[in-house]
């Protein structure tokens, strides 16, 4: 928690003169309504050779955007499917040349890797751009404003930082990436703005790196048990998986505020994040992924649940600039090529 | 009358609101106070479509916005003033549990098929229409990595490096569409082992030649690896591989949250799979190949075990006969049963 939120008085409500509410999100979304949902997309998918998949995709956003709840109304979800469609074609004929460049012609291969190095930050400032553009909420839309050369400072000129400090600027690097997402983040003519100090990044990287050593330990003794010990390592890699998500998920949203006074919350504990995802991995494999839209929902509820906002109210946000929607190629090449772009 | 919210345009300001639609189309949204915010016709809005119970964004061609959970109400409204046969259709299918679960066999059934049927068939005609040369480079590639991590010289002496040379002329075809090269190199970490690359050259390891109490049963390997340069097999791994990856990756792409785990299993799955279907093909070429030259299939099925067996001596993993194969008794009784 901040000290802002624990003792709003001193700064906010002088200037609103309204106290200060916390409203939770909430996902009202169902398990079995989505999965019906989800396999109709899949059957159409299949059936269409794929053509549909960008309709999916549309459909799959809408539902969880609309399901996402804060203050009873939902988020929406905007993109054109024609766009996505487009965008997917290409990425997916690139994607192919690239694979059968590598067996056919390796030298090829290689040289194309390298040139792709430069386009990696361009991918994640379109992806971005394209997702939070077709984001709104109360009719007012979010907007990406990161440009590549920012993007290709902190992805590719700080990353060499990290080579060349041996690992040490590490942590530090990657709150640069995280305050390059959540800093260039508008939501109509408002910036979101991320304070959290780069000590707290290695404190956690240290209590990390400390929590890997009683796992290695459990790996060795336990290692060589036929099942139990598989299941031990595997939960016990979970637990510093998750130790590390929930931690960074908490420490970038209680330090981050939107317009200056609306600040973002959520408290996602080591454990519940463990048991979920450890619950989650149960019931796609004993299901065969048939349980997967009821893990995608319970996921969804489950941050939910964990985030909050605390304004004085949420009908002050305006949105003067005429906002367009960016094309859907950077989003899609980005989503093929499995470039995760998560704040 | 429809409840909901109401954005007007250019800022996140919310009001409750209701709609009502007159028996001519037009609709009136009033404010709590029953002050009118907006008017125009049902057929003029922009609609959301209708997807489950997610709530329903009505849009104003002045930018305002009309959120509302009664899609009961919208939809008996888009039915009277404007048909929109797509998205209802849509609804109807998405909202049935028994429709759900026969999508569920039906989704099963068609990608097993492309993944079985299609796929395969596919990528065979198409490796037939390629240049055989195709793969060259990378079989180049790989040889030299391969000497450069394992292989070494042979220790063979020359004569004996001669009469297994002749072993591979007496198998080929009359004129073969492939350069055919036998190449005898110490095995290293690979062990008792033969590979075929795409363009034609078969590697055989000493210690294979050492396995071996008899020709005829190194007969039997190369004519297996000959199989697998006549059918094209590594070609057609790439083709089907690459399909399959990029399956994988849109799928990854698309299911933000288990991306990995969709993605990554089912690939090396289907690779293993696939592999193990061209072993079986390449060993029926064998087979027949050998039974055309009146060697008794028994001396392949004899090899076989015996690599087996040294492969368990060595080490347990399966990766060292060059890739994922059926079972060596499977393998084995094919072969007595010819
Ligand atoms: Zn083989």
């Amino acid at each position: 928690m901040s000290d802002n939120a624990t003792s709003p008085a001193v700064t906010v409500v002088a200037k609103t003169e309204a106290p200060i509410r916390t409203f939770t999100f909430r996902f009202s979304g169902d398990g079995g309504e989505f999965f019906k949902i989800w396999i109709v997309n899949l059957l159409l998918t299949v059936v269409t050779l794929g053509i549909y998949s960008a309709w999916a995709t549309v459909r799959t956003s809408q539902y969880f955007y609309g399901h996402t709840k804060l203050d009873e109304t939902g988020f929406q979800y905007l993109a054109n499917p024609l766009s996505i469609l487009i965008g997917r074609v290409i990425a997916v004929a690139i994607f192919g040349l690239v694979m059968l460049a590598a067996s056919f012609q390796p030298m090829l291969y290689g040289v194309l890797m390298v040139l792709a190095i430069p386009a990696v930050p361009w991918l994640m400032v379109r992806a971005m751009r394209f997702n939070l553009r077709n984001t709104a909420y109360r009719n007012v839309r979010f907007d990406f404003v990161g440009t590549y050369g920012e993007a290709a400072k902190v992805f590719l000129l700080y990353y060499l930082g990290v080579i060349l400090s041996l690992g040490l600027a590490g942590p530090w690097w990657l709150l640069q990436t995280k305050k390059f997402f959540i800093n260039n983040v508008r939501y109509g003519d408002h910036a979101f703005d991320c304070s959290c100090p780069t000590k707290e990044f290695y404190i956690l990287a240290l209590i990390t790196l400390g929590a890997i050593i009683p796992v290695l330990l459990v790996t060795v003794l336990l290692g060589w048990i036929p099942v139990i010990g598989q299941i031990v390592i595997f939960l016990a890699y979970l637990s510093i998986f998750a130790l590390w998500q929930s931690w960074v998920r908490n420490m970038l949203f209680n330090h981050t505020r939107l317009a200056g006074d609306v600040q973002l919350s959520s408290n996602v504990t080591m454990f519940d994040l463990a048991m979920l995802y450890a619950m989650n991995a149960l019931l796609v494999v004993v299901t065969l992924g048939i349980a997967l839209p009821w893990v995608m929902v319970r996921t969804a509820k489950f941050y939910a649940e964990r985030t909050a906002v605390q304004a004085a109210n949420l009908d002050r946000f305006t949105a003067s600039q005429n906002q367009v929607a960016g094309s859907a190629i950077g989003d899609e090449v980005a989503g093929v090529f499995a470039l995760e772009v998560g704040i | 009358m429809i409840q909901g919210y109401y954005f007007p345009h250019g800022s996140s300001r919310r009001l409750l609101a209701s709609i009502t639609v007159d028996d001519r189309g037009f609709l009136r949204l009033h404010d709590e106070q029953g002050a009118l915010l907006a008017d125009g016709r049902w057929q003029q809005l922009q609609i959301s479509p209708r997807l489950g119970s997610t709530p329903r964004f009505l849009d104003f061609a002045d930018g305002s916005r009309f959120e509302t959970s009664d899609n009961d109400a919208v939809d008996g409204l888009q039915q009277c003033w404007r048909q929109e046969r797509g998205y209802h259709l849509l609804h109807r299918l998405e909202s049935h549990w028994r429709l759900a679960l026969a999508s569920v066999v039906v989704v099963a059934v068609v990608s097993w098929w492309f993944l079985t049927i299609a796929l395969p068939y596919a990528a065979s005609q198409v490796a037939f229409v390629l240049p055989a040369s195709a793969l060259d480079r990378s079989a180049e590639l790989s040889l030299s990595v391969m000497e450069r991590i394992a292989l070494k010289p042979s220790t063979l002496d020359e004569a004996r490096q001669q009469q297994l040379q002749g072993l591979l002329v007496r198998l080929l075809p009359q004129s073969p569409a492939y350069n055919y090269r036998l190449l005898l190199r110490d095995g290293g970490a690979f062990g008792a082992n033969a590979f075929a690359l795409p363009d034609g050259t078969i590697v055989m390891t000493d210690q294979l030649v050492a396995l071996a109490d008899d020709d005829r049963q190194l007969s039997a390997v190369l004519a297996h690896e000959i199989g697998h340069v006549e059918a094209r097999h590594s070609l057609r791994q790439v083709l089907q591989g690459s399909v399959i990856m990029v399956i994988a990756a849109v799928m990854a792409g698309d299911a933000t949250a288990f991306g990995d785990l969709v993605g990554g299993v089912p690939t090396a799955v289907m690779d293993a799979s696939y592999s193990r279907d061209f072993e079986r093909e390449a060993d029926r070429y064998a087979l027949t190949l050998l039974a055309s030259q009146g060697v008794d299939s028994e001396h392949f099925a004899v090899l076989l075990e015996r690599l087996a067996a040294s492969h368990d001596q060595a080490d347990d993993t399966d990766v060292n006969y060059f890739s994922s194969h059926p079972p060596t008794a499977e393998r084995v009784a094919a072969a007595r049963a010819f």
